[in-house]
């Protein structure tokens, strides 16, 4: 196996901490590098480490900063922020990781899910600053203006729903542009696409 | 600071000059002197508790008025004015934006069309949100008062639909600050004040649906 992708987890539950550390070393893609109990233990070393993954529980943040845990959270640059979950929350909250795992996910979910948060995130990093849209979201937006679903972009570009609609997010994120007629504006503005294509 | 009957128009809207485009959807106009609320109101007959609390939510938008006072509104009043400032909104301010948009996008070569007919797009769901007032919650709710409860529909219906219009025009917005460059003599800094001010406008609309409207048929409702 070449470099496995290095994970650090913040969980306070010893058992839940102990789960999420064997399945993801069953997969022998992700190497589990630090554990911690609680936030100020990570915080502590967090300028020490560079993991590629961060998973996180909500649940350690007050209620009050739920809805900005990244300027609450010092995530390294590169490393992808991935929440665990235990309960239900609103879609504020959970907007702000770059993926979602629910401790009712199975083996095969949770790898799907952390490989699209890592490649979310490198693509983010290889676009220079996170304003600008990257060419994955470029090519997405291109299929968006052009009016198609999201279950053809996902066809069309291979990959799941969940991606499409994460690259979506970040596209309106960036832009501003929430409607689908406004990102078509967008695209002909930018010469991404031509009239022709949505006549 | 709330409003009085024995204020005059003149400092009102001194102090508030979001009152300039709820003025004349009483039929007030400009050059009213000294004229007090109580003076203008039986000039013109206008229903006067309604004056004062379509003034005060929109110059105080945290303003919650007690269900007492709505009360002494007349239902016929309120829905009058509501039609009042539809068309309004749809004869002039959209009129005049479109108006606007259009000269904008004439200086966008061929992407002008596009930016037209996106504006043609968020009209079209204004005027639908408009229509669905005046088709379906106006007529229920002239019913409630006439007839009593009725149960083909409440207006917790309209509490739930109370639909999202703001999503284009911020989009709108976004469209014109970040993406259309600005042309030498071009009107895009016009359009975005009238934006700015029709969006603030339109939320004040929606508080007086909110805050005076809902309020007052929940009451009716509940008899």
């Amino acid at each position: 196996m070449i470099n496995r992708y290095k994970i650090a987890i913040v969980e306070p539950a010893p058992l839940l901490l102990a789960g999420v550390k064997a399945l993801l070393e069953e997969s022998g893609e992700f190497e589990v590098a630090y554990v911690f109990n609680t936030l100020h233990g990570y915080e502590l070393r967090a300028s020490h480490i560079q993991p590629d993954v961060i998973v996180v529980s909500p649940d350690l943040f007050d209620f009050s900063n739920r809805s900005s845990i990244r300027s609450f959270f010092a995530v390294p640059d590169g490393s992808a922020l991935v929440g665990l979950v235990t309960a239900h929350y609103d879609e504020k909250t959970l907007r702000q990781f770059d993926a979602v795992i629910d401790i009712f996910d199975d083996l095969q979910s949770v790898m799907l899910k952390l490989r699209s948060a890592l490649k979310l995130n490198s693509e983010n990093a290889d676009s220079g600053d996170s304003y600008n849209l990257s060419d994955r979201e470029l090519e997405i937006l291109v299929s968006v203006a052009k009016g198609l679903t999201n279950k053809e972009i996902a066809e069309l570009h291979d990959i799941s729903v969940n991606t499409v609609i994460t690259h979506r997010k970040n596209i309106s994120r960036k832009t501003g542009i929430k409607s689908v007629s406004g990102l078509t504006v967008y695209a002909l503005l930018n010469n991404l696409i031509d009239q022709t294509d949505v006549e | 600071m709330l409003f009085s009957e024995k204020m005059k128009l003149a400092d009102m809207m001194l102090a508030s000059s979001k009152l300039l485009y709820v003025f004349p959807r009483f039929g007030i106009k400009l050059g009213f002197g000294e004229k007090s609320v109580s003076d203008i109101c039986s000039e013109l007959d206008i229903s006067l508790p309604l004056f004062l609390q379509v003034c005060n939510v929109y110059t105080n938008p945290d303003y919650l008025p007690e269900i007492e006072e709505l009360s002494r509104i007349k239902m016929h009043d309120l829905i009058a004015y509501l039609r009042n400032s539809h068309s309004d909104y749809l004869k002039l301010r959209i009129a005049n934006l479109r108006a606007k948009i259009l000269k904008v996008a004439a200086g966008c070569g061929k992407n002008g069309t596009m930016l037209l007919k996106f504006f043609d797009g968020y009209v079209n769901e204004v005027v639908k949100h408009f229509s669905y007032e005046e088709k379906i919650v106006f007529p229920y709710v002239e019913k409630l008062v006439e007839q009593g409860p009725q149960s083909e529909y409440n207006i917790g219906i309209y509490e739930k639909n109370h639909t999202d219009i703001e999503e284009k025009l911020d989009d709108l917005k976004n469209i014109l600050i970040k993406y259309v460059p600005e042309a030498d003599f071009s009107e895009q800094r016009e359009v975005l004040r009238e934006l700015f001010l029709f969006e603030e406008d339109l939320n004040r609309h929606s508080l007086i649906e909110d805050r005076i409207l809902v309020p007052l048929v929940l009451e009716l409702e509940k008899k």
